[in-house]
């Protein structure tokens, strides 16, 4: 065993010492906190579609409404007049 | 539909509630060892394990007990630049030598597997790992009022001094 290895195992002895006593409400105070970190991740994702779904609908109204795929008026034609 | 989440929600509550039986004792002492003080040892186990919770159905085999064990290390990697951690088995170390002390001696994880989820290379765990130990074997551990003065590099150099010169590595660290 090298001077290094025992120097390692020292320091792994220092490290086994007494263990402190685990509080019996850990589990589910843990698991509180969990189920809450799932329910906000829940409502950031409904909100993240809601939002989705908004900002389609209103593009879908407004494309309806100014139907930017119609050819423009041509404005270069005089207007006809004197017949 | 209800009932299926229902009874998934109760099963995954159960296997949890198994696993933190089994578990909380060796992670407790770990995050113990990391933070030098019981509460806020508690405080960062509680939040390890809601995380794991919440990763529970989505493990795919993964052993959840690597899984606290890394979030415990990353966070205790966040917090540690704004909360010293004092006190405790290893409290001439600082914060980055408790870390990789815990991971490689204690909880015995391979020195690459570190690296990696310290983000750090493996040579530089491997020179925290010698300075810590020396720095632990150098002497035998003093009231924490004393060690601080009883430091060798210190000597010379002012309290005030060493104090700001710290301040601003933990800034540095924490900028980008």
């Amino acid at each position: 065993m090298s001077l290094r290895d025992r120097g390692q195992d020292e320091v792994r002895r220092m490290l086994d010492g007494p263990h402190p006593l685990v509080p019996p409400d850990l589990a589910a105070r843990a698991a509180e906190r969990g189920q809450r970190i799932l329910a906000r991740r829940h409502v950031l994702r409904a909100a993240g579609w809601a939002l989705l779904v908004a900002a389609a609908a209103a593009f879908s109204v407004w494309a309806a409404a100014t139907r930017p795929w119609d050819v423009p008026p041509a404005g270069t034609t005089p207007p006809l007049e004197g017949w | 539909m209800r009932e299926r989440r229902a009874a998934q929600q109760c099963r995954r509550a159960r296997e949890f509630e198994a696993f933190v039986a089994g578990a909380a004792g060796r992670l407790l002492h770990a995050a113990t060892l990391l933070t030098g003080d019981p509460a806020a040892a508690e405080r960062l186990l509680t939040a390890a394990l809601a995380r794991t919770f919440a990763a529970w159905d989505r493990l795919h085999g993964e052993d959840p007990y690597d899984r606290t064990r890394q979030e415990l290390a990353t966070r205790f990697a966040r917090t540690m630049w704004r909360r010293h951690p004092r006190g405790g088995a290893l409290a001439r170390l600082t914060p980055q030598e408790r870390l990789v002390v815990v991971l490689r001696f204690y909880e015995g994880v391979a020195e690459e597997q570190a690296a990696a989820q310290l983000g750090l290379p493996a040579e530089r765990i491997r020179a925290i790992c010698l300075r810590a130990t020396s720095t632990l074997r150098s002497r035998p551990p003093a009231p924490p009022s004393v060690s601080g003065e009883a430091h060798p590099a210190d000597a010379g150099r002012p309290t005030g001094e060493r104090r700001s010169s710290e301040e601003g590595e933990g800034h540095a660290v924490r900028a980008p």
